[in-house]
Parts: C-alpha cells; structure tokens; sequence
C-alpha cells in the first residue's frame, strides 16, 4: 500500500489496555494555562518509568470550561485505576495546586457515578482539601460539560451538583473536584514514521503531531509528541524491561538484524493513547496522512509479535 | 413527562393555601387520567386535582416537568420535592421549596417568606436542587438551608440565610437588611454590582467581620455559581455579562461572629 508515494508497511500497531482519567486545568490567561499543563504532564512519557502517561488532548477556550477562564484538557493514563488513585492527586498537589490561579475539574463527571468495572471514582479534592488546614469549604454547583467526548459524557436529564472544594491559599482560592472520573482506555497506538535524515523526518513527524493536536480523546505522551528511542520487550541485561528497538537504529544496519529500507537513515514514533479504540485508530490514520504529505520513505508501526497486547491496529485497515 | 396547568377561577371552592401536593417529581411521572385524579386536600375533604386546575399534556420531556401557568398564591410550593422541573408564572406564598433536596423551581412572580425553609418541624432546610425567583422574595430566604441554590432577582425581606448551615444565596440587591443572621457556613452573593456598576458601600453589619477585597478570578468556584446562574438566564431583565463577571472584585464579609465566621458574605465590586 501506497500513500502519497510513502509506503505503508503491512503491520500492526500493538496496544493494551489502561486507565485514564481527565482532568480540565483553568487558570487566569492562556500563559498560566501552558505552564500548568506543561508542569503536570512533566515527567509523563511511559509507565516503563513514570507513574502516569499525561499528554494535553485539546487547548480549551473560555466558553469550554467550567468557569469561563481558558482552560486546557488533559488525559492521564496509568495500568490500573489504584495508579491513577496515587498519580492523579499527587500531580494534582504538586504540580496544578502549586501554580498560579489553578482550579481543577473533573472531565469525565458522567463516569462512574455507580463504580463498577468499567469505570472508577478516584479522590481529588477530597484528599487535597486537607491542605487547607480547617480552613478548606466545599461548594456544590451544577456544572453542564461543554466538551465533546466519544466517551459517553451525555448530560444526564436529572443534573446533579458537582461538589468542589476551596482550598484557600495566598492567590485566593485552589479550587478543585472532589472526585474525579476513570475509565478504562488503551495506550500505545502508535506509528514510525521512516525517512532519509533527522531534519526531513522530525519535519514529517511535527506536522503528523500537530494534526492530531486538536483530536479528541487521545494523547501524545512522548516529549513533543516524538519518541526518538522506541522500544523492544526484554533485554540481555538481568532485570531490563526494555531496551532499545535495534531493528530500527539506524547506525545498527548491517550489524544487528535490521527492517529498515533501502535509503531510511531515521525514524521517529508517534505513541497515542487514547479513550477509545476508535479514537486511536481516527488519530493515527490522521498522523499517517499528514505524515505522507512530506517527504518519507515508509509509515510502519511497532509491534511485539501480537504477545503483549490485545488491541492490534493493522496500517492498512486503520488507512482503508 | 410534562404537565401544564391552569387555576380555574371561577370555581366555588375555598381558597387552597398548601400547594405542597404541586411536586413534579411524583405529579409528572404518572399518566393523565391518574394526574386528573390526584386529590387535593382541602380542609377534611379532598377534591380532584382537574377541578382545581384545567390540564395540559402530558407531553415528552427528558425529566418531569410541571409548569403553573395561573395559580393562587400557595404555600409550600415544591416542598421536598427530590428531582424535576417546576415553573410557576404566577406569585406564590411562603415556604416555597421548604426541605427540597434535588431539581429545579423557577418563579416567575414573588415569593414569601422562607424560601427554602424547612418544611413543618424539620432542622434542615433545602438539602439540595435550585430555586430561581424572577421576582421579590420575603422575610429569611435561606432559613436554615443545608445546600443549594437559591437566587432573587428582586428586593429581599429581612435577614436573608438567616441561621443558614450552608449553601449559596444570590442576590440582585444591595440594600439588605442584616444578611446572614447567625448563619454557620454557606455564601450570601451580592451581585448588583454586575448589572450596575456604581459601587456599592459596604455591608455595614455588626453581625459580620469585614474581609478585604479580591479579584474574581482568586474564587473560581464563585464563577462556576455565576456561570450556573447565567446558563439560567437569571435575571430575565438584565443578563450577566461574562467578560465583567471574571474582570470583577469580591468584597468579603465573614459571619456570623458568633458563629466561628465560617459563612461568607460577597459583594461584587466591578
């Protein structure tokens, strides 16, 4: 299959199943907005290391947020949902109640108002609240979503309040949502984007980020969206999980066994995360496209032989 | 299910004073012929619901939905109910959503005293739901309400969220008489400034401990009232404008003194 020139490789995107939970971060301008997301998306790439994959999934205006502030959308994905009860809070304390003007609300409200399997509740502001010292209140206030979900974020018919707790603190107040909404999603969609040399392929992989930026329910994680070290399961090394996807490298053909083509001297991977399988699926036919209006050898994607995850997303059905 | 009805004015009954059998919550969720028939105590007797009122509907609606379109000034208008809709075109008595705990009540008219109150002996007050009056409300507003909204459009009798335990009380009006009396935690808004802008002088009240001043932006959860109240489209006269509700300054008063200072009193200075 050919896209514009570019080769589609006929392989499969490999992905498994995680939890996720949305947060909508406000905050007085778009500046402080980008600062809070930026921090609290900090150090949110893999699980491999990281407590929580967190990515921006779309920059809010005022009319889309709770509040009316501008307001950003973020997704944060964990194995289970006991990781996001430890990485949503522990974020949250550090990293959006530490910032300027901040207040937090839930972005899934309708998930989970009964737990079950599917979907959790998590504590937000019922665990941060303490910070307050005796100080802290809680106002409940109806609040209708604005934003368009795949997830079933349908305003019931009977509105019920939404309760938020107002930790004083010196700018005023942190305002934030006692609980907080987890369903289950899927993590690692992903495409490599195959190219001559690192500036035309970067070129290529920012434009694929970029068209998928303003998609809903899924995420980029990686730095930029871009990971530059993409990799295999397993290592010859005792108590590695993961080394590097020698395959791909570059610098390796001809020493190691490679699956790069004639003329490809770099590759970049595009991971997305997302809520639903369709929406990976909608986003990463998005990335290819846009990925192949440049000038690149092949699109492929990255794969564990089928072993590790149970969601395959095949090029050529996701580009058909 | 959506009903709508009309007093029959010409009827020779007495007068109905309690119109707590006005729920939409159970009233809207039965089928004609059994709305009909709800009976309507009067004195020792009851009469039919259809000789009172001429009917309209049912028709579809996603929660229950009852809208009063003429009615005697009653009383105890939508007390508990737990969910739905109930909208009256008319003034309407005391105790309007007493111990309500869910929905939605909006007067088009005035009310009495006690909006919100408790109903018969009860501690509580309105345990949850919305109470939205177009018009002026009487003595006490509030009166120990537990959570909630309610917001007056109008004038405002005395001591509004009087010995209120929590909660949030909006007002279009800054000339109140001892808001907050004894109040224990809970939100009295001053809104004028937003559809006036002369500056208002501050709440002189022996009652409250006076705050300083902060940006509107410094109490996001503030904004998620006032982004409530204008998705309302409360008041019908004189919407909010967004750009000054987060441009605008919050005057903090704290009270009741005697009550620890936990209840706050804002004015909105824009």
């Amino acid at each position: 299959m050919q896209v514009n020139g570019v080769i589609i490789e006929d392989t499969f995107a490999e992905a498994f199943r995680m939890w996720a939970s949305r947060l909508i971060v406000t905050a007085i301008d778009e500046e402080w907005v980008r600062i809070a997301a930026t921090t609290v998306s900090g150090y949110g790439t893999s699980v491999i290391g990281c407590d929580a994959e967190v990515g921006v999934e779309r920059w809010l205006s005022p009319e889309e947020t709770p509040d009316g502030r501008p307001g950003v959308s973020l997704l944060l994905f964990s194995f289970n949902a006991d990781g996001l009860r430890k990485a949503v809070p522990n974020r949250t304390g550090q990293c959006l109640m530490t910032c300027p003007t901040t207040a937090v609300y839930d972005g899934l409200p309708y998930a989970a108002i009964t737990p079950g399997d599917e979907a959790a509740r998590i504590d937000l502001g019922k665990r941060l609240r303490f910070f307050g010292d005796g100080h802290q209140k809680s106002k409940q206030v109806v609040v209708v979503a604005a934003q368009p979900s795949a997830i079933s974020d349908q305003p019931s018919a009977i509105l019920a309040a939404r309760r938020f707790w107002r930790v004083p603190v010196m700018d005023g107040e942190f305002t934030c949502e006692e609980t907080v909404g987890a369903v289950k999603a899927i993590a690692g969609g992903n495409i490599l984007v195959c190219g001559r040399d690192q500036a035309g392929t970067l070129k290529a992989t920012r434009r694929a980020v970029e068209a998928i930026a303003p998609m809903p329910d899924v995420i980029a994680p990686f730095p930029g969206g871009i990971v530059r070290s993409g990799s295999k399961v397993g290592s010859r090394y005792k108590g590695m999980f993961a080394s590097t996807n020698d395959e791909y490298c570059p610098t390796l053909r001809g020493r190691s066994k490679s699956k790069l083509r004639e003329g490809v001297g770099c590759v970049y991977e595009i991971v997305i995360n997302g809520l639903t399988a369709a929406a990976i699926s909608r986003a990463m036919r998005t990335a290819i496209s846009a990925a192949c209006e440049c000038d690149i050898i092949a699109v492929s994607a990255g794969n564990y032989g089928g072993k590790l995850g149970k969601f395959h997303f095949k090029l050529h059905e996701v580009m058909a | 299910m959506k009903y709508t009805i009309h007093y029959r004015s010409s009827n020779r009954l007495p007068t109905l004073v309690d119109g707590s059998f006005l729920r939409p919550d159970t009233l809207c969720t039965v089928d004609r012929e059994a709305f009909a028939a709800t009976p309507i105590p009067i004195g020792r007797t009851s009469v039919r619901l259809d000789e009172v009122f001429a009917i309209g509907g049912p028709e579809p609606s996603p929660t229950p939905f009852l809208l009063v379109m003429d009615t005697p000034p009653l009383d105890r208008l939508g007390a508990n109910m737990a969910h739905g809709k109930l909208v009256v075109f008319r003034d309407v008595g005391d105790e309007l959503g007493a111990s309500m705990s869910g929905g939605h009540i909006r007067v088009l008219g005035n009310a009495g005293h006690r909006v919100g109150g408790p109903d018969h002996a009860s501690r509580r007050g309105m345990t949850g739901g919305e109470i939205l009056i177009d018009g002026d409300a009487g003595d006490y507003a509030g009166f120990l309400m537990r959570r909630g909204l309610i917001a007056i459009a109008g004038r405002c009798g005395k001591s509004p969220g009087y010995r209120m335990l929590a909660g949030t009380i909006a007002l279009l009006t800054d000339a109140l008489d001892a808001p907050g009396i004894e109040m224990q935690r809970g939100t009295i808004l001053c809104l004028r400034g937003l559809v006036d802008a002369s500056n208002a002088a501050p709440l002189a009240a022996s009652h409250l401990a006076e705050g300083g001043e902060v940006a509107a932006s410094a109490m996001p959860a503030m904004l998620l009232v006032l982004r409530r109240l204008q998705d309302l489209r409360w008041p019908l006269v004189a919407p909010l404008d967004a750009a000054r509700a987060t441009k605008a300054r919050w005057r903090i008063a704290s009270g009741d003194r005697f009550e620890h200072n936990k209840g706050e009193v804002l004015q909105c200075l824009v």
